[in-house]
């Protein structure tokens, strides 16, 4: 059965979380296009990783719907699910297991055909050639995290979820980042990624969202905001009891 | 009859059930020949058990519906009856080894019952103990749900595995009763049956002021989170 | 077809991590022998009636052994989040825990076959049959079914380490009571229509619970 073309485009409908009577995200709502790259931004427990987690369907939202490819979430189905991309805060890398295992690991749950040679593709694309047979835990953490974007990106998703992937990563790794970005989006990939700072990421961003105090606060496009508008906004505090 | 007089018509209920049930336990009934007064506590123990057993099928069918429609108040009573459970579970052990030591001439025996109702205890421990130490949240309710599925699935197995047991290991009793159950008479048969009553409205009325409880505890919970989020506005 | 080349998979996978780690299986050998050799200064193992209790001891000990297996396992998993990673593959729930149930049940059933000839040689008490393999691979289904159920649903929790074997050792207690009825027919016992009606119990039971948590697993994984 020939499942049909997903289309890349992510709607969040008035999504709110609390954990306990802590309230993480209240009523947060905003649209992905397709081939759009959106950073979504705010400072620290602003609700950023728990919003991507949720559009991920590892959290259940309070209230609210996701949907995804036109797909309401978490139902959405297996053919749909293959076609996101998810790099967390986490590395999810098995320590104890090679850079080829742990990308084979994973090209095997995507289904991917060739898993040989894709395995080797992503490696060259990520100028992970000459570590492949390095386990995990021989790595640095710029390596480590290069390796878990590389996951990410192993199955050429169409919708890519990316929490802080700019962390700990040197210059050649953000700017083999950042190619690989352009490059999917320029195939129709939508690209959500979190950061909480406005600063190497404005030259890929099509939009901005800031989330401040569990809501969005701005939602724009690059060119229609100042840096220093949008660092105001990111650093802008609450003051209540 | 109104909702809010519901708790109180149970309370006054049990209260004066359990008056009568204690009256006819100690005074009424006349003392069994075999057994002596020891015998009196099997009217408290056997609807206990009873109760213990009720519990964990009311734990069951409210965690099934929960994870069926996800509404708060089928959890509530899965908690609230895995904590009346518990309570009578664990008097049911502690009523149990009273009364067999003296009759049977040991503390515990690997009878079936016995077996299945102290695990159930410990099921009923683990359920409680699982929901405090995990993280507040919907998954904690999902997984205790899960909890209470499979504890009412296995107490029967358990049961079976026991009475299987049993037929290669007869259990090692001695004293007045270990050669059969004494005749039920008129008299014991109604003491039982008044006492099975007033257990099972404690049961119920310890179910609802634990349920009542709860029901607070997620009102304080909500009103200090949309309290935050007043305080969060921009 | 897709489905088992995906079991497959992350059961392969699991294995190699343990092939590497070594922690899993040690850890069940390793329990299981110390306490086979306290129980051998505590009993008189000369005498018939100790060698009577040879059976309890061996499936008790592994019980409590694959309960500290399976916490250090599943920690690990989700320390690295390896975990929420397979969670996040396009691959069913049920997937996700027949495959962990393959490598669990892998684990247990190699560390149940090398603690007999260690209980053999103890405890000089003959575990060397055909049936042995039989009973070791039933009650191992049923163990890794509820463990691998319980590990994951525990493994997030505070006192993990007293909550697993709280909920674990409750629940096997009928499969724990066919491993000891079956293995004592065997051994001392002469009543081989008591070893068939045991280990049909097990079998009955394994079906049972591997349905059952099968159904009811995703209800444990998505917050």
């Amino acid at each position: 059965m020939k499942h049909p073309k997903p289309k890349a485009k992510l709607e969040v409908y008035n999504i709110s979380k609390s954990f306990g009577r802590v309230e993480i995200l209240n009523e947060v709502s905003f649209i992905l296009n397709d081939g759009e790259i959106v950073l979504l931004t705010g400072p620290n427990g602003s609700g950023k990783s728990t919003l991507l987690k949720i559009i991920a369907s590892l959290i259940h939202p309070d209230g609210g719907t996701i949907k995804i490819f036109g797909e309401k979430s978490p139902a959405i189905p297996e053919y749909t699910r293959a076609q996101i991309g998810c790099l967390l805060h986490d590395n999810m890398l098995y320590s104890d297991l090679t850079i080829r295992e742990n990308l084979e690991f994973v090209a095997g749950l995507f289904g991917i055909e060739n898993i040989y040679k894709t395995v080797n593709d992503i490696g060259t694309t990520f100028e992970l050639g000459r570590i492949m047979e390095t386990r995990i835990r021989y790595l640095s953490h710029g390596q480590a995290r290069r390796v878990a974007i590389a996951k990410a990106f192993i199955h050429k998703p169409k919708l890519l979820l990316l929490d802080e992937p700019e962390s700990g990563l040197d210059a050649i790794s953000l700017e083999l980042l950042h190619e690989e970005t352009n490059r999917l989006r320029s195939t129709g990939t939508t690209v959500l990624m979190t950061s909480h700072s406005f600063g190497t990421t404005n030259n890929i961003c099509d939009r901005v969202v800031i989330l401040n105090n569990s809501k969005i606060i701005c939602d724009k496009k690059l060119n229609e905001i100042s840096s220093s508008e949008i660092n105001r906004l990111i650093l802008k505090r609450n003051t209540g009891q | 009859m109104n909702r809010s007089h519901f708790p109180f018509l149970l309370n006054t209920l049990t209260t004066i059930s359990m008056v009568f049930a204690i009256w006819m336990v100690f005074l009424w009934v006349p003392t069994e020949t075999n057994q002596g007064a020891v015998q009196r506590i099997l009217y408290i123990h056997v609807p206990i058990a009873w109760g213990a057993m009720v519990s964990i099928c009311i734990v069951a069918v409210a965690s099934i519906l929960y994870l069926h429609n996800r509404s708060a108040k089928w959890d509530r009573i899965a908690v609230s009856s895995a904590e009346a459970g518990a309570i009578f579970g664990s008097m049911m052990l502690f009523s149990g080894m009273m009364w067999a030591r003296p009759v049977w001439g040991v503390f515990w025996t690997g009878e079936a019952k016995l077996v299945t109702t102290l695990i159930l205890f410990l099921l009923f421990v683990a359920y409680l103990m699982f929901r405090n130490y995990f993280p507040e949240g919907i998954q904690q309710k999902k997984i205790a749900a899960v909890i209470g599925i499979i504890g009412a699935i296995d107490t029967p197995v358990i049961y079976f595995a026991a009475n299987l047991w049993e037929r290669a290991h007869p259990p090692l009793v001695t004293g007045p009763a270990s050669d059969g159950d004494s005749l039920l008479s008129g008299s014991i048969e109604l003491t039982l049956f008044v006492s099975a009553v007033a257990f099972s409205l404690l049961l119920f009325s310890l179910i609802n002021l634990r349920y009542s409880v709860h029901k607070s505890e997620d009102a304080v919970n909500l009103f200090y989170r949309n309290s935050s989020i007043e305080s969060n506005t921009l | 077809m897709k489905s088992l080349k995906t079991i497959w998979l992350i059961a392969k996978n699991d294995m190699a991590l343990e092939l590497r780690r070594r922690e899993v299986v040690l850890t069940i050998l390793g329990f299981s022998t110390l306490v086979f050799i306290i129980f051998t200064f505590t009993l008189d193992i000369k005498t018939y009636e100790s060698q009577k209790f040879v059976p309890g001891i061996f499936w008790s000990a592994i019980a409590f052994a694959y309960a500290l297996g399976l916490n250090k396992r599943f920690a690990s998993e989700i320390e690295n989040g390896t975990f929420e990673g397979l969670l996040l593959a396009p691959i069913s729930r049920d997937i996700i825990f027949i495959g962990k149930f393959l490598g669990n049940f892998c684990f247990l059933f190699i560390s149940t076959l090398i603690s007999l000839p260690i209980t053999t040689i103890l405890f000089n008490i003959s575990l060397f049959r055909i049936e042995s393999l039989l009973i070791c691979l039933v009650i191992s289904v049923g163990l890794s079914t509820l463990g691998t159920l319980f590990a994951i649903m525990t493994v997030r929790v505070r006192a993990k380490e007293i909550m697993l074997p709280l909920l674990f050792l409750p629940a096997i207690s009928p499969l724990l009571l066919a491993g000891v009825e079956s293995m004592s027919e065997l051994t001392i016992g002469s009543n081989y229509s008591e070893f068939k009606t045991w280990i049909s119990f097990a079998v009955a039971y394994d079906l049972l619970f591997f349905v059952i948590s099968v159904f009811l697993f995703h209800y444990t994984v998505q917050e």
